[in-house]
């Protein structure tokens, strides 16, 4: 009956299903299988679109969106006509004389519905996300003119979207989609987050239970060992008192973006750089790799660490250790505010670590969100028939307007000036969105940028969040900023579009490559392999691809320090 | 007098066909049309290219067996083809036979409301979801879990049971057994219902034992669909449930758990290899339906059984 | 003659110790299997806190029906019901049409070019040509967005064919023969003769298409962008994953957090989900059981 359980059984896990071998053997007539094509991309029956809803009241040039709902519970984009952010923004589409479309999808299912309509280059609407299709795919419809230069299209606005991407907050972003032809083919989201005026960052850090550091009795560890010590300690006495020794560390140390990795001086991925140095290596090739497995190894052997976490493909165990009052230490953001109102246990908080002192001879990292950040991708495709209205949807989409109502809303509504600076007020944030729903006050980062229509503009000083976390990780937060050196969390806020010849030679190594890291760094953590054979593993490292991958990425790095100046 | 006998016969075929004649239009329109896409395999396809086209400009970038060459020559396909094979062969032995015992066992049960009641009960795991169900077997098995406690009790160590290759083929063909043999015993109930109360009934009167009964008359009843399962299962050597294993298989059992299914899906993370893993997909299919013929052809002349 | 063969037939019907064997392997395995839904159950109902905890076994801690609340108040939840009854009604029908009128024809001895009817049907059960190819079909038969795209494509399972044409190889040829002597067509022979000896294999088959019907969401994810048609499982999966979005790949903490709180709040729903989803699914099992827990008189309808 493998046909049925095949039916049956299937976890939510779409890629799976869109990937499972064309030929998926014992599934019988059901068509879960993989990609296909066109033929030619000839067919574009127009017959079927979804649920296109168009704003009859307005005027002008209709361009239809396509676009993913948001994947909040409370406020929906498809109730937008309730919200006076809503409201304001339509007045920005009239004014440009654009008469918006709307498609839209539900966001468990977009990724498939823009992916086949890609493909099949049917029911093509004039703009949309695609931030879930994959590099390659991407840089082909590129080669194929299915998308519009967004570098031409900015040269026949009113000169908004030029002046932003040129000269604006729009311009390290603009750098990064730039492509080899000197084009950039699609937008994204932007962050900028400042503190005292300058770029700042907030870091990813191991964070240990504060509560049952009091219990033992110890300080703030300030080096690795004392931390082991401080875990053994933990666990010895039993602190979370259910009679068994399962205080652990939990986290997932199959990738290298740990928070422990760091303090070994090691970068977050296989490969990656630490920003000061500019220059692209893997962990697998820094100093500190070895003591990094002696440290985690002995963690392992003493059961101080959920070896069972290790490489889980969904993070719930991860989320239940924490909630069953187990985990004496986790990785998270040092603002990390949402664990501890899960963990069953009174009085639970956890305390951010700056990066710990672990091996001699070596300066521990801080793994950071760049300052800048810039993802995800909205484009314009070859189905616009005006191409004015598209440049005028591109400039109101760069417009400061625009990035008002979409980071504060309306004043007096969700945001208050104080002191001639903005303030968003309490239904503005998450933890209001049912208040915000009912009220039809949102703010249109909840409404239509929450992955979901419209890209992100978010340009805020760190100081709003400082305000509203707990003193011990505000303290914290403030000198977690000056730290150096720093790696990021995410490289490709650092890494420009890389060439089609490089998202192929890039697509051919890094699975195969990604899978021997992983296991080679599971099985030393755990001792099934011996640091003996050092030398054996980086050929085969090497054999797989590695130092052709770390060049790609240092093209790329360069190719970004170079527009910088 | 034979040409009248032949005209009978395409009198009478025309009358089977159209019988089957939806079905079969059915079946050319959703499963056949969509078959060129197999085509991939053999080019450099991304998305938005053509597949067939008789146009050169079409561009379509033939790369003959390319993929194949690439999975086979890579450094995982002897892990992956043993991790999948073994897993299946566990799977067809255990997910064969325990409905196929468990369905004569309860055959025996005289009390009708106990026998309906524990075939309800039997088929409720496949309703739970696999997310649910993973979740459920990676608590059990941690080194904290109700297991670990058991085999405490009875003087062994705890260990960590899914950071150990060898414990994972067992933890997968329990896991999966377990939430589908009662679903799949319902063939065998309904084929052993199917059997003529009159037969018993004669044997009764002969004298017949029950084990007799359960080994003369039922079992050779039910041999047919044992027959058909057990072609059908092989068919699927080099498929696995994937799904299961994702939630279940990590880098410290990758050794012994990483099958064709789950190489695909890491793929897929990355994206775009649609050509090859569609030439994946498709070798596996192949040598599936080879093993159907080779079963179907061992079953025919074994048990007299076959799909034809 | 009467009487001796009541009375040894009340021997064998007297509990022996074999029948105890049994009905404790029988208890055990009831035990196993009924277990978890008890503990889904159990969790669906108790404390939130509690349920991420992992501290409820055996009998509810706290007493919570907020997620179950959160769903049934969802207008959106019957209507997908609704549609989710004219899939299974309709996808059942006409797979049980298709089954039993190819299993006939295949099973007739006569049937010119059987081999490769045969091969016909296996080579899809083996391959099939993607999503593309498919979507590409669906859209140009104009099926895209539509009910049909879920029914047509579901009106025939070949497995279940195959199953069927194992089952009626059981009946007896002869039967056929002899309906043809007395001047019946095969369309008759097929209505009168073999449906009502099919009974049990076609329960089989609709509770099997049934539940494959009510549990399969991935066609309406591929052709169903309109959320008006979707059937029940692709609005429960949406609850679901929506709060299983993959933390590593957020882009930023604040769209972490958003996550985080969305997942917390959810934490229960996945076992609610379950409970509402299979309770029907039970309520029509036993419509179906009774054709293949009792046995069959072929004898019976021989005459």
């Amino acid at each position: 009956m493998k046909t049925l359980m095949k039916r049956g059984l299937t976890a939510a896990l779409v890629t799976s299903l869109l990937l499972s071998a064309a030929a998926c053997s014992g599934s019988s007539g059901s068509t879960t299988a993989q990609s296909g094509d066109s033929s030619g991309g000839s067919a574009a029956s127009t017959d079927a679109a979804a649920q296109t809803s168009g704003e009859s009241s307005s005027e002008g040039v209709t361009l239809h969106i396509l676009g993913p709902e948001t994947s909040n519970p409370y406020i929906h984009f498809a109730d937008r006509e309730k919200y006076s952010t809503w409201q304001a923004f339509k007045k920005l589409f009239e004014e440009r004389g654009i008469n918006p479309e709307f498609e839209i999808v539900a966001s468990d299912q977009y990724k498939t519905t823009i992916q086949t309509r890609m493909a099949s280059g049917s029911n093509l609407p004039d703009f949309a996300q695609v931030s879930s299709l994959d590099d390659s795919s991407i840089m082909n419809y590129v080669n194929m003119g299915q998308f519009l230069s967004i570098t031409q299209l900015m040269e026949e606005g009113d000169g908004t979207a030029k002046a932003f991407f040129e000269t604006g907050k729009g311009k390290l972003s603009n750098t990064l989609n730039t492509t080899e032809d000197g084009n950039a083919y699609w937008i994204s989201q932007i962050q900028a987050t400042t503190y005292d005026g300058k770029p700042a960052s907030t870091s990813m850090v191991v964070n240990i239970r504060q509560d049952w550091l009091d219990k033992i009795g110890q300080s703030l560890p300030t080096t690795a060992d004392e931390f082991y010590q401080a875990l053994k300690a933990m666990q010895d006495q039993d602190v979370n008192g259910n009679g068994q020794k399962d205080e652990v560390l939990a986290f997932n140390p199959a990738s290298f973006q740990n928070g422990i990795a760091q303090w070994f001086g090691l970068v977050t991925d296989i490969t990656s750089f630490v920003i000061e140095d500019a220059k692209v290596t893997s962990p697998w090739y820094q100093d500190g790799i070895k003591d990094y497995f002696k440290f985690l190894n002995k963690l392992a052997s003493e059961n101080l660490m959920d070896t069972s976490l290790i490489g889980l493909t969904t993070d719930d165990q991860l989320d239940q250790r924490i909630a069953e009052n187990k985990a004496s230490a986790i990785f998270t953001y040092a603002m990390q505010t949402w664990y501890e109102p899960s963990v069953a246990a009174e009085g639970a908080s956890y305390q951010p670590l700056a990066p710990l002192q672990a091996a001699e001879g070596i300066t521990p990292v801080n793994a950071i969100e760049p300052p800048n950040l810039s993802y995800g991708k909205w484009v314009f495709t070859k189905a616009v028939t005006d191409q004015t209205a598209a440049a005028a949807l591109l400039d109101l989409l760069c417009s400061e307007d625009y990035q008002t109502l979409t980071q504060w809303g309306i004043e007096g509504e969700t945001y208050e000036v104080v002191d001639g600076e903005n303030q968003l007020k309490d239904i503005a944030l998450n933890a209001s969105w049912e208040q915000a729903a009912s009220e039809g006050k949102a703010i249109g980062d909840a409404l239509w940028a929450n992955g979901s229509m419209f890209p992100k503009r978010r340009f805020v000083p760190m100081e709003n969040e400082i305000s509203v976390v707990p003193e011990n990780k505000a303290e914290f937060q403030k000198e977690i900023i000056e730290y150096s050196p720093t790696v990021p969390l995410g490289n490709e806020n650092y890494l420009p579009v890389m060439t089609s010849e490089q998202v192929e030679t890039r697509l051919g190594i890094i699975t195969d490559l990604k899978t021997r890291s992983e296991e080679l760094a599971t099985q030393l953590i755990l001792g099934q392999a011996s640091l003996d054979n050092w030398d054996s593993y980086i050929e085969e490292l090497q054999a797989l691809g590695l130092d052709q991958l770390i060049e790609i990425d240092q093209s790329r790095l360069d190719r970004y320090m170079a527009s910088l100046k | 007098m034979k040409r009248r006998h032949s005209r009978e016969a395409i009198k009478e075929n025309l009358e089977l066909y159209s019988i089957i004649l939806p079905a079969i239009i059915m079946i050319a329109i959703f499963s056949y049309i969509p078959l060129y896409g197999l085509l991939i395999a053999f080019q450099d396809y991304a998305p938005g290219n053509a597949i067939v086209s008789f146009s050169q400009q079409a561009g379509i970038r033939w790369v003959g067996f390319k993929h194949f060459l690439k999975f086979i020559n890579g450094p995982y396909f002897i892990r992956i083809m043993r991790n999948t094979i073994w897993l299946s062969l566990l799977n067809i032995v255990f997910g064969f036979t325990i409905p196929v015992v468990f369905s004569l066992l309860l055959n025996e049960v005289k009390l009708n409301r106990f026998k309906k009641f524990v075939q309800t009960a039997s088929y409720l795991p496949y309703f739970i979801s696999m997310v649910v169900v993973a979740g459920m077997v990676l608590s059990f098995i941690n080194i904290n879990g109700v297991f670990s406690k058991l085999v405490e009790v009875f003087g062994g160590t705890a260990k960590s049971y899914n950071t150990d290759p060898r414990y994972f083929s067992r933890i997968y063909t329990i896991t999966n057994v377990w939430k589908s043999f009662g679903f799949n015993s319902i063939l065998y109930l309904s084929a052993i219902a199917a059997v003529d109360t009159a037969l018993y009934e004669s044997a009764k009167l002969d004298g017949a034992k029950r084990f007799q009964l359960m080994r003369y008359i039922t079992i050779p009843s039910i041999k047919p669909t044992m027959a058909i399962m057990l072609i059908l299962s092989v068919g699927s050597i080099l498929s696995s449930n994937t799904d299961l294993i994702l939630l279940l298989y990590s880098p410290a059992n990758y050794e012994s758990s990483d099958v064709i299914g789950t190489y695909i899906y890491r793929l897929g993370i990355e994206g775009g290899q649609f050509s090859y893993t569609t030439a994946i997909g498709l070798l596996a299919a192949v040598i599936n339906f080879l093993m159907v013929f080779v079963a179907n052809k061992a079953s025919d002349k074994f048990t007299g059984a076959s799909l034809w | 003659m009467k009487q001796k063969a009541s009375k040894r037939s009340n021997n064998l019907n007297r509990n022996t110790w074999g029948d105890y064997i049994i009905i404790v392997i029988m208890l055990l395995v009831a035990f196993i299997t009924l277990y978890p839904m008890y503990y889904v159950f159990l969790q669906s109902i108790s404390d939130p806190l509690e349920v991420a905890a992992m501290n409820v076994y055996f009998y509810p801690k706290g007493f919570f029906l907020k997620s179950y609340g959160l769903l049934v108040k969802d207008s959106q939840l019957w209507h997908s019901y609704g549609y989710t009854f004219f899939y299974v009604i309709s996808g059942t029908i006409l797979t049980l049409f298709t089954s039993v009128t190819s299993a006939y024809v295949l099973n007739a001895p006569k049937l010119i070019g059987k081999k490769w009817l045969i091969v016909f049907l296996l080579i899809p059960m083996y391959f099939s040509g993607g999503l593309i190819p498919s979507f590409l079909l669906i859209t140009k038969l104009g099926l895209y967005n539509t009910v049909w795209a879920l029914v047509l494509p579901s009106s025939y399972n070949i497995t279940y064919i195959i199953l069927t044409k194992t089952f009626f190889s059981s009946i007896p040829y002869e039967m056929t023969e002899s309906a043809k002597i007395d001047g019946a067509n095969h369309y008759r022979i097929l209505g009168q003769i073999y449906l009502p000896l099919a009974k049990p294999i076609l329960a089989v088959v609709a509770i099997y298409t049934i539940v494959g019907i009510w549990n399969s969401w991935f066609p309406s994810l591929v052709y169903q962008p309109n959320m008006d048609i979707q059937p029940l499982q692709m609005y429960l999966r949406r609850i679901l994953i929506e709060q299983s979005v993959d933390l590593t790949n957020i882009g930023s903490m604040q769209e972490a957090e958003a996550m985080a709180r969305l997942k917390l709040s959810n934490s229960q729903l996945k076992y609610s989900v379950i409970i509402l989803t299979t309770l029907p699914i039970i309520f029509v099992y036993p419509f179906f059981q009774k054709y293949f827990v009792k046995g069959v008189m072929i004898g019976s309808l021989k005459g």
